[in-house]
């Protein structure tokens, strides 16, 4: 047998401490993303913020300043312009706040100012994204909705599957996945985008099968180790008796969203670099968070584990 | 072997043909080159549809194409007419699509008020936006006579000036009180460029203060407009087509023209004895003396100067009305007014029954004729449109989603197959074995539920091929530990399989909870991940307990197992 770890006995649950300071800078990073993206002061993709978003590149090589100034002269001071770094030389994203006109026109105009400002060096339009103001005001309340309606699937799951507090602890360290990444994805500036939602759906679907795995057998230890009383000791082997399935699954699902962030090109890289995220916190929680959760509380108020 | 080893061995042999039947026409299609794929649409063209219907549908975001969603303004509809305006602007859409000839267009309703449109492939996206967004309510009216157009502007001009001299009274009484405040003075021409802005609004052509000098003069808007012709018809320069612009959507301005006649743009250019504008102001007489509704036909044709017009062919009723209108107007100018503004007004040379020609105002090329007959054709919208979403997706990009795709599949793929066969030896060759099977099953079961395949969904088979070895990763663990206590083979299998069983099914249900949700939720290409995620979870399912617990039970004879 080939092992990348032997049988371990690493004592997860007193490291908890640690755990719970780690976690609490997470999560409070995360909730100050939420509150952000809630009062819409956070870069939300275009889809939720409505606006109009061309992408394309020149012939010939464009200052960036040059394009700027161009496109501020002709009436559009506040449009984000960022050069795209990949094959094709010169690509350009340019993205204006939506008007009551998105929808119909306003491409037509960048496209027009471009061409007149560079009338020698022919842009070639790859794609355009207008999005009207009412249609990502909708597509915000649809993904609260979606997000809130999973969070509860899971959480009546859970509560049906298992006892009060796992159920409780797993939950928790759901959010806890979830709003990490959400923080972490904002201090490094990315767009909340669809895509970025959707993998934060996945990842919760994802942290939930690790903990749900942990969760499985230690209910099954304590049914075993039920008259030898060491709560947290039971615990403790229970995680270290799955951690190698913990890791190997990790790896796998880590190596194809890193193929995805390397190798699926611009469009789906934010949603693999969440994926990537919520891969090792997902992992790092089923083992720190959620485990030691129900040993704090076992510890505050003794119910034993049925 | 076992009966039921042998039934399931048929089984998934059965399995795995039906999905390479099912993926044949995928696996045609796309190693089909360009040329090839040509060559086949003009020799069967039948064949290459049916083709295409049977292979996986590839998004938008794939293949390239144009994305729009439309809001039907029903807010100067009638409560009865408003009832089905969705409908009816759908159906007419609908018959404007399928005569500009695109495969496969998606044409749904949205919601209560709005329409989505998919066309792929297109190259022109500018045309096509123009034909399904247009409403292409054709009309005919007759012009206003000399004097009375000349009395309008007359009147439109005291109009302005009342109200520019009005407004700068008004603003010059306040002027003392502003100046305690701030003693700084102000040069009155300055002042009243202001008012000229406050009222028209901000971005005036530079032209506005020379304009308001000769509002001052006593004209107005009559100033801006040169007279060619009959008196009905004046042609504006470019510089002063925002500011008549503005005029004519000035409220005050709206409500000193009397109901009966109508201000309206032209089309195009306009021009005559030698002078020409970019674009013309018509005084027309408002009532509606034939709409489109009563066209049969229209098509595309060359004139005796062989530019491009539009024929059309009237019905009976509309025959009865034109010839009644023409029989009683020869010499007189006809407009031709198509969503409120004019293509042309030839005059009447003598009475015509039930046949015409559109001169197109704008530009005369074949394309445009072809698409105003197309509009006229399929009728006019019930009411105006407002498109509030549009994605346009370059082919070269699509290709690019697909090649990345596909890379990263691949490698994806391989990295997790060599992982999982030096982790596991032997049994890991076998996860392997199941992990290509789920790829597959999960292609084939895209195929046959005519699914769509989006970028989005490309990285949901992706994340597939790294989140299904892990019911096999339950279960191998499982079985090493059971080794690992001294069972036998035998046992260890039977026993991991049957531990690992309820945790299998667990982390199964809680992906497929938010993909679900995700796939009620989600739009377009999120709907495609969604469908490939949990597609693929299940069949992982499957093959995890069926598939490779086949191969294990196999290997319980052996006295030491590759693990």
């Amino acid at each position: 047998m080939f092992h990348i770890l032997g049988k371990t006995n690493i004592d997860f649950i007193g490291k908890r401490y640690i755990a719970f300071a780690l976690s609490g800078i997470l999560v409070l990073l995360g909730l100050v993303a939420l509150i952000f993206i809630l009062t819409g002061q956070a870069k939300l993709g275009i889809d939720f913020s409505g606006g109009t978003l061309i992408d394309g590149y020149f012939a010939n090589k464009v200052e960036i300043s040059k394009l700027r100034s161009v496109m501020s002269e002709n009436g559009y001071p506040d449009a984000v312009i960022q050069e795209l770094q990949r094959e094709i030389p010169n690509s350009f994203v340019l993205r204006v706040k939506a008007t009551a006109e998105t929808g119909s026109q306003v491409a037509n105009q960048l496209l027009s100012v471009i061409a007149k400002g560079f009338p020698d060096n022919p842009f070639t339009l790859d794609s355009v994204d207008e999005v009207g103001p009412s249609v990502g005001a909708a597509l915000q309340s649809k993904a609260r909705v979606a997000v809130l309606i999973s969070l509860i699937c899971i959480l009546i799951y859970i509560w049906l599957r298992f006892d009060f507090r796992s159920g409780v602890a797993a939950t928790i360290a759901t959010f806890h996945d979830v709003l990490a990444v959400l923080g972490i994805m904002f201090i490094l500036q990315r767009e909340i985008t669809l895509l970025v939602i959707t993998a934060l759906l996945t990842l919760a679907g994802y942290s939930l099968t690790d903990t749900v795995v942990v969760f499985d057998r230690i209910r099954e230890n304590l049914k075993l180790f039920r008259k030898k009383g060491d709560f947290a000791g039971t615990i403790n082997t229970s995680i270290n008796e799955v951690l190698s399935r913990t890791i190997i699954t990790a790896t796998t699902v880590f190596l194809v969203v890193t193929v995805l962030f390397f190798l699926g090109g611009e469009v789906l890289r934010d949603f693999a670099l969440a994926l990537m995220l919520g891969v090792i916190i997902g992992s790092y929680s089923s083992v720190f968070v959620a485990s030691p959760l129900v040993v704090e509380w076992e510890r505050k108020s003794p119910k034993r584990f049925k | 072997m076992r009966k039921s080893q042998a039934w399931l061995t048929v089984l998934v042999i059965v399995l795995v043909l039906a999905s390479f039947w099912y993926l044949y026409p995928s696996f045609r299609l796309w190693s089909m080159s360009p040329e090839a794929l040509q060559q086949k649409g003009e020799a069967d063209p039948a064949g290459l549809t049916k083709l295409q219907k049977a292979a996986i549908k590839l998004g938008l975001d794939l293949k390239g194409g144009m994305y729009v969603l439309m809001e039907v303004d029903k807010s100067k509809l009638s409560a009865e007419e408003a009832g089905d305006a969705v409908d009816r602007a759908l159906e007419v859409i609908r018959n404007r699509v399928d005569q500009f000839g695109v495969t496969e267009p998606v044409i749904q309703k949205a919601g209560t008020d709005k329409i989505v449109v998919e066309l792929a492939g297109l190259q022109d996206v500018e045309r096509a936006r123009e034909l399904i967004g247009r409403t292409a309510q054709l009309e005919f009216k007759l012009t206003e006579t000399a004097e009375n157009t000349k009395n309008l502007f007359t009147q439109l001009d005291q109009v302005i000036a009342r109200k520019i001299a009005g407004v700068s009274t008004a603003e010059q009484e306040k002027k003392p009180e502003e100046k305690k405040t701030e003693p700084a003075p102000t040069e009155p021409k300055k002042d009243t460029a202001d008012v000229f802005r406050d009222i028209f609004g901000g971005d005036t052509v530079q032209k506005g203060s020379d304009t308001l000098a000769q509002l001052e003069g006593g004209v107005g808007l009559s100033t801006l407009l040169q007279p060619l012709g009959e008196g009905y018809l004046f042609g504006v320069e470019a510089n002063d087509i925002p500011v008549v612009k503005k005029y004519l959507a000035d409220p005050e301005i709206k409500a000193a023209i009397p109901s009966d006649v109508q201000i309206a743009w032209s089309t195009g250019p306009v021009s005559s004895g030698g002078f020409s504008y970019p674009r013309g102001i018509y005084v027309l007489k408002s009532p509606v003396e034939l709409t489109g509704k009563h066209l049969t036909d229209a098509r595309p044709t060359r004139d005796n100067l062989g530019r491009w017009v539009v024929n059309f062919q009237l019905d009976r009723q509309g025959g009865q009305i034109f010839s009644a209108l023409t029989g009683g107007n020869v010499g007189k100018p006809l407009a031709i007014v198509l969503d409120d503004q004019v293509e042309s007004a030839p005059i009447i040379q003598s009475r015509i029954r039930d046949r015409g020609q559109i001169e197109l105002g704008s530009v005369s090329t074949l394309e445009a004729a072809r698409d105003l007959s197309i509009v006229l054709r399929a009728g006019a919208l019930p009411a105006p449109v407002k498109i509030v979403e549009n994605r346009i997706i370059g082919p070269s990009l699509g290709k690019d989603s697909i090649n990345k795709g596909l890379t990263s599949a691949l490698i994806g793929g391989l990295a997790v197959i060599l992982f999982i066969a030096v982790y596991y030896r032997i049994s890991g060759v076998i996860a392997d074995f199941a992990v290509l099977l789920n790829v597959l099953f999960l292609m084939a079961v895209l195929s046959a539920f005519h699914a769509t395949l989006t970028l989005p969904g490309i990285a949901g088979i992706i994340l597939t091929m790294g989140m299904s070895v892990d019911s096999n990763v339950l279960i191998f663990e499982r079985i090493r530990e059971e080794l690992r206590t001294g069972k036998t083979v035998r046992a260890s299998i039977d026993a991991g399989y049957k531990r690992a069983l309820l945790t299998i099914i667990d982390s199964h249900v809680t992906t497929l909870i938010t993909a679900l949700v995700l796939f009620l939720f989600g739009t377009g290409p999120i709907k495609g991940f969604a469908v490939t995620l949990s597609a693929g979870i299940t069949i992982s399912l499957f093959t995890a307990l069926v598939i490779t617990k086949m191969i294990f039970d196999y290997r319980k004879q052996y006295t030491t197992l590759s693990i």
